[in-house]
């Protein structure tokens, strides 16, 4: 590990920015009402699928315009468990993680052929295909394929009554215990030998396979992977919204929202997808609030804000901040060793 | 028995023959340079025996293995790795975490217990420690955080080397190390060169335009034209040979 007392003071930072945000989104449900809490809750699933894009796309270099097809993926598999065979909602989850890992995968081998924008067209297709499929097979109440599940909505349990009596409360809380584990589980996934494998095959491919790297392992397990957290979202997204729905128009937007929140909130770190999300899902919102009478102008608001935020901060908002750091650190140790280097 | 041995390889690309049943072989220690005009095929070489290439006909050896027939990623873990012409590092990566990718076959995580940290602290600093004794070998211990993207241009060929001997490879690859070092620079390349071959018990093949320097440190010269070995042996035996004069600076005028 880095040694001396600025690492020591930078674990210090990162410890107190953990415990401030954590602190926050546990309050958050205490303070507002169902429908703030429900926003929020939706901004969580929207961080859990941005992480997982954020692997493939951001450290990876793979561009998936798709992802909303592994989200939609996750959402049915959750909506028809529940519906149909009664399961509870938490044994949903890793069925809908498995599947759309599984389908991620098959998607990931074909997508070794290509790069840029030919695997992003594919990834599109996938988009384009999922809503059809689901038209054809999925048969709910009513002969639609919207799957409602406000008849076998969870209850909050007994024991969670003091801090989760409402109902959107409690799935706020789930929502946020399953977006912290797969938010812990990816640090440690990108920082080490697989996520140094990640980046190197990005940065120069050839010289990655060089050194021993295997590059169609790395890249099938970066789509499955990603897909894995995009499933696991739309698991999610089930149990907030009581409903698995995939127009042909939602599964566009869902995607797009996901690329949107990995790029404003900075591609290849850590928190960049969790502050991306919560951005866009509350530019969103007040962007819609600000112009009560021109509803059709709020998309156009919502818009101008994000290519301002790009023009401002083009490594989005974590970048940003972290090249302002380093500035600042960099302008407080000028004239020491790093800057003298032999060469 | 050679520890790299090409036999009769042969590279087209659309018609333009690349190299053209080149055969030598290098012995485990050996510093071999490969030496001709731009366009001889030297890079080409290198490119084949890490399978970047494939060639058209041929076979090449390596401590008995064929490595025509294993897979690109194997190459580094049968203990061959490379640096680059122009160099290949991985600009946002730190130093350190460059050298540290290049250890990459010496580790054994996947993503799985990556993410769970089965045994990941152990590894990290297991390749930590490695990367570091590489970075103060090569006297760049003070830049291991930097990011790799910011540094001189000698320095960075420096950290190449470090990247490519974290796998502990038995053959190293060089692709002209000299090229764009100031005079100082290459005679530091040159001295680094032969003390890595002993402490690490390495066989070099290098690309190299730098006369002085190939002269100064290889054991063997093998010069290549138009994709043919055109001579081989001493570094004075091809220093005096009429068709390698021939090469470089044209035939005498009749």
């Amino acid at each position: 590990m880095k040694s001396g007392p600025g690492a020591r003071r930078a674990l210090l930072i990162r410890g107190a920015t953990t415990i401030a945000v954590v602190g926050v989104l546990c309050w958050l449900p205490q303070q507002y009402g169902p429908t703030e809490t429900t926003l929020y809750a939706e901004a969580l699933f929207i961080a859990v699928a941005a992480m997982g894009l954020n692997l493939l796309t951001g450290y990876n270099g793979q561009v998936s315009i798709g992802h909303g097809a592994f989200f939609g993926l996750g959402a049915y598999a959750t909506g028809i468990l529940m519906l149909d065979h009664g399961w509870p909602f938490l044994a949903t989850l890793p069925v809908a993680a498995v599947l759309a890992a599984v389908v991620g995968a098959a998607v990931g081998f074909p997508a070794l052929r290509v790069k840029g924008l030919y695997l992003a067209l594919i990834t599109l297709g996938l988009a384009a295909l999922f809503p059809a499929l689901v038209n054809k097979f999925v048969k709910s109440t009513g002969g639609t394929s919207l799957v409602q599940l406000y008849r076998v909505r969870p209850k909050p349990p007994e024991w969670a009554s003091s801090f989760a009596a409402a109902e959107d409360q409690w799935r706020y809380y789930v929502t946020l215990v399953v977006a912290g584990v797969l938010f812990a589980l990816m640090v440690n996934l990108v920082r080490g030998r697989f996520g140094r494998a990640l980046v190197a095959v990005r940065e120069h491919e050839a010289a990655a396979e060089t050194l021993g790297i295997n590059l169609a392992r790395v890249k099938v397990s970066a789509f499955a992977i990603s897909a894995l957290y995009a499933g696991v979202a739309g698991s999610l997204a089930a149990l907030v919204r009581l409903q698995a729905n995939a127009g042909q128009i939602e599964v566009f937007q869902q995607s797009i929202i996901f690329l949107v929140a990995v790029v404003i909130g900075g591609t290849a770190t850590t928190l960049g997808p969790v502050v991306g999300a919560f951005v866009v899902v509350l530019l969103q919102d007040h962007t819609a609030d600000l112009i009560k009478d021109e509803p059709t102008l709020s998309p156009a608001l919502f818009g101008i804000t994000l290519i301002l935020l790009m023009y401002v901060l083009p490594d989005g908002l974590v970048g940003g901040c972290r090249r302002l750091f380093r500035r600042i650190r960099g302008r407080m140790h000028a004239g020491s060793a790093t800057d003298s280097a032999p060469t | 028995m050679p520890l790299l041995e090409v036999e009769e390889v042969k590279v087209e690309f659309g018609g333009v023959v690349a190299l053209d049943d080149l055969s030598f072989e290098i012995e485990a220690g050996q510093i071999c340079a490969l030496i001709g005009p731009n366009g001889a095929g030297k890079t080409t070489l290198f490119n084949c025996v890490s399978r970047i290439y494939k060639p058209t006909a041929g076979r090449i050896r390596f401590d008995g293995h064929d490595l025509l027939a294993a897979a690109p990623h194997r190459i580094a873990r049968l203990g061959i790795t490379r640096t680059f012409q122009n160099l290949a590092l991985f600009p946002t990566l730190s130093v350190i975490d460059n050298v540290m990718a290049g250890a990459h076959t010496l580790g054994h995580l996947g993503p799985l217990r990556s993410a769970l940290r089965l045994g990941k602290a152990r590894e990290e600093s297991r390749l930590r420690d490695l990367g570091r004794r590489l970075l103060a070998r090569l006297s760049l211990d003070h830049l291991a955080e930097h990011p790799a993207a910011e540094l001189p241009y000698g320095t960075l060929k420096r950290v190449e080397i470090a990247r490519a001997l974290a796998a502990e490879p038995r053959l190293l690859m060089l692709d002209e190390p000299a090229a764009g070092l100031t005079h100082s620079e290459v005679d530091e390349l040159a001295a680094t060169i032969r003390s890595i071959r002993d402490e690490f018990d390495l066989t070099v093949l290098l690309v190299e335009h730098h006369m002085a320097m190939v002269m100064g440190i290889s054991d063997r010269v093998v010069v290549l034209d138009f994709g043919s070995k055109i001579a081989q042996g001493t570094p004075e035996q091809v220093r005096n040979d009429p068709r390698v004069i021939e090469a470089y600076l044209g035939s005498p005028a009749a």
